[in-house]
């Protein structure tokens, strides 16, 4: 098997969680919000977790192409701006689900649900612009 | 079914399988047929490149450049690919092949053209 690939499809792999958890533990806490209790504080734990493997893989995929090739992918275009996306979208996201975990419990109601919106909507745009990531590069 | 009615279409799918990892597992190249290498151009003009490559094991697709710069994406292995309109000037025109991650894996041919 060719550990070059199988680098790349392992790091691909945590990705792939990540992404599925970004979104889906803030959808399951702003679907869960009308019942009570929701566990904010574990999804907030899980979801920061998801942002913080995002960057960790993200950064991967250079490291792999790096040790392997001594360079970065060279995207351009369209594809770069989607990549700053991803990367402004994870940063943010990670930023605040810490800042979540450290202070929401002094956040009025409305002021998590906002926090919770902001995370969905950071989620929407990562994966949005991974899809223009990988057809336009 | 028996084995011996099935066994030919196994024996196919053996070989076509073995035939594309051959294919696969074979030196990379890239080679521009169009335009050669020291061709002048006019700068009024679009001009096609005409290329073909291997992408070997490690590579997937290629990229195009003009003076280093991405100007193209190329998911065919052979074919050709219309610059647009490109600057009065000497101009360096590469192709390389680069893997999944759009990294290139030092496969690349390049020609100097003249731009006028």
């Amino acid at each position: 098997m060719d550990l070059q690939n199988l680098a790349y499809a392992l790091t691909q792999v945590i990705h792939n969680f990540g992404a599925v958890t970004v979104v889906g533990g803030a959808a399951a806490a702003l679907w869960l919000a009308p019942r009570r209790p929701v566990p904010e504080r574990s999804l907030a734990w899980l979801v920061s977790l998801a942002w913080m493997l995002q960057i960790a893989s993200g950064v991967g995929f250079g490291a792999i192409s790096f040790y392997y090739y001594g360079r970065l992918p060279e995207i351009s275009g369209i594809a770069t701006v989607a990549l700053g996306i991803k990367v402004a979208s994870a940063s943010f996201g990670f930023v605040l689900g810490v800042l979540y975990l450290l202070h929401a419990s002094r956040w009025l109601e409305a002021t998590r649900q906002r926090a919770w919106q902001t995370l969905m909507g950071l989620g929407v745009a990562a994966l949005t612009a991974a899809a223009f990531l990988r057809w336009f590069s | 079914m028996r084995f011996s009615s099935i066994s030919p279409c196994i024996f196919a799918a053996l070989l076509s399988v073995s035939v594309a990892a051959s294919a696969a597992s074979g030196k990379a190249y890239v080679k521009i047929t169009s335009p050669v290498a020291g061709a002048k151009l006019d700068a009024m003009g679009q001009t096609k490149l005409v290329y073909e490559a291997a992408p070997g094991p490690n590579g997937d697709h290629v990229h195009v450049y003009v003076d280093n710069k991405e100007v193209g994406i190329l998911r065919q292995l052979a074919g050709s690919y219309t610059l647009e309109t490109l600057a009065s000037g000497t101009r360096n025109i590469c192709v390389k092949i680069v893997n999944k991650a759009h990294v290139p894996i030092g496969v690349e041919e390049c020609v100097k053209v003249t731009v006028e």
